[in-house]
């Protein structure tokens, strides 16, 4: 069985064929609401505005356009709801500046059996990357985790080109810095060229 | 391929599409960096770190429980697909299927009686080909698989005949038409889209202004994104003054390889099919009529056909290189 691509998805939702709705849902609602749980913590907002995404692009699937890529806009529609939203209900301003919040937790690495050295790598990194700010930790999220070109991030994250380069360039900068420093003895489990 | 690369620090690679590729375990990119860290054995370091550094931009994910999902998909539901107003999929009448193969044969004998002696100048693209051309006035031309362009070198390079599908992108200048087998085309400098073949003939304006004649059925003037259509059994779209305009974007996506139809018949998205990948498709005839929105793209054979077959749940098979829907 091949996959049926996500511009056919697609298509054939702003055609009106509910099969098609269904399949585009199921392809992405995991990672649209692991994007949202980056972002707050509260499960009952993350729902909202996945059902509102869902409903609003059914209702509008004869005005929206032709996409090359629908995961793109779903990302985009998603996100700008979501930040909408919780700047409204949780009051994410400190000192009359807004706060932002992009939480990360550096996935286990399978590459390292000893877990105690796993355990101080892990923290290790939680650390470095938690220090980032939260613009830089979604950039190198989209990018790294998610594969993204920054084309696409730029959009979703409603920034120019350059500066989604700069955010991804500053935080690997800051990165590589610590790496140079104390990781490098903890990171030298990593295979052999 | 080779870039500046001798000069990049671990965090020029790790912005690096190609770089990225070989992280990610593309089999042609680990090939290039294999081979390319032989001969810069300087840059073992930097390339080590870059690797570490990816290794840790790995993030835990939430398991979201399929009971979740699932209740949310029934939230949107309610909402949406089931609050009535079903796909559905559209049947032809039998006089249409008839008027259908008298059109085509009306077709068949102008393109017997269209074939000049050769003094011309000619393109072709074969099955499976999409081809850009130039012309001798500078204007481009794509052309999808199995069409045919042709003009007199003494004459006015403007005057084409053709066949099949193209992409026109005209450089300004005197008329230039496009003669085809029902209509011909006029414009001055423009870009336009002509698809002529036994299902249909249509043109649809990209840019500037188009005239189109179609034969025997009058003149129609196009602007950007508007288009006229004549199906095989000579119904015209649009038949009023209110011109559909189209998603210029899906319309054009041929080519790149993508093809994107809305309302039409299964037959005719099969034999675009069978002109892309050179293969033959058998569809018995209660299926020919079937119509709806399809898709698919020409790289994969087996995709392509999944694609398109899916929203009808309907199958294939191979034998011996052909494909042979079923239900």
């Amino acid at each position: 069985m091949k996959e049926i691509r996500d511009q056919n998805l697609w298509h054939q939702l702003q055609n009106g064929n509910a099969l098609a709705f269904r399949q585009l849902y199921d392809k992405h609602i995991n990672a649209l609401m692991g994007y949202g749980y980056k972002f707050t913590d509260n499960k009952q907002v993350i729902e909202d505005c996945c059902q509102e995404l869902f409903i609003k692009i059914w209702e509008k699937r004869r005005e929206l356009p032709y996409m090359d890529k629908p995961a793109k806009y779903l990302y985009s529609a998603f996100r700008n709801n979501l930040v909408k939203t919780l700047q409204r209900t949780e009051n994410r301003y400190v000192a009359g500046v807004r706060e932002e919040l992009f939480e990360l937790t550096p996935a286990a690495d399978r590459n390292i059996i000893d877990s105690e050295s796993a355990e101080i790598r892990k923290s290790q990194l939680q650390k470095a990357i938690s220090s980032l700010p939260a613009r830089q930790k979604e950039a190198l999220y989209l990018k790294y985790q998610k594969g993204m070109e920054y084309d696409e991030i730029c959009e979703i994250m409603e920034i120019s080109y350059q500066s989604v380069r700069n955010l991804v360039s500053r935080a690997l900068t800051k990165l590589r810095g610590l790496i140079g420093v104390g990781l490098a003895f903890i990171l030298k489990i990593i295979p052999h060229l | 391929m080779e870039r500046a690369y001798e000069k990049y620090n671990a965090e020029d690679f790790l912005q690096d599409s190609f770089f990225l590729q070989w992280m990610k375990g593309e089999e042609q990119a680990a090939e290039f960096w294999t081979h390319w860290l032989k001969n810069h054995p300087e840059k073992r370091a930097e390339v080590e770190k870059a690797r570490t550094l990816f290794a840790g931009l790995t993030f835990e994910e939430p398991e979201i429980p399929q009971s979740t999902r699932e209740e949310l998909w029934g939230k949107i539901a309610t909402q949406t697909v089931d609050k009535g107003g079903r796909y559905r999929l559209h049947k032809r009448s039998r006089w249409m299927q008839i008027a259908g193969y008298a059109a085509m044969i009306v077709l068949l004998i102008t393109a017997a009686v269209y074939f000049w002696p050769n003094t011309q100048m000619e393109y072709e693209t074969r099955m499976a080909e999409i081809e850009e051309y130039k012309l001798p006035d500078r204007s481009k031309v794509v052309m999808n698989s199995n069409s045919f362009l042709s003009y007199h070198q003494t004459d006015s390079f403007r005057n084409i005949s053709f066949k099949g599908e193209g992409f026109f992108n005209v450089k300004e200048g005197k008329a230039f038409r496009v003669e085809s087998n029902t209509g011909i085309v006029t414009v001055l400098g423009t870009s336009f889209n002509i698809y002529d073949r036994q299902d249909k003939y249509e043109v649809i304006c990209v840019s500037g202004k188009v005239k189109v004649a179609i034969k025997g059925n009058g003149e129609f003037i196009l602007t950007k994104g508007e288009y006229v259509r004549q199906s095989s059994s000579g119904e015209v779209e649009p038949n009023d003054d209110s011109p559909d305009t189209l998603t210029l974007d899906a319309e054009l996506a041929w080519r790149n390889g993508e093809f994107f139809y809305k309302d039409t018949r299964l037959e005719s998205v099969l034999n675009e099919v069978e002109r892309q990948f050179d293969v033959d498709i058998h569809l018995k005839e209660d299926l020919k009529d079937i119509s709806g929105a399809f898709y698919f793209k020409n790289d994969e054979l087996d995709e392509a056909m999944q694609n398109i077959l899916w929203p009808l749940r309907l199958t294939y098979t191979r034998e011996n290189g052909d494909i042979y829907i079923k239900k």
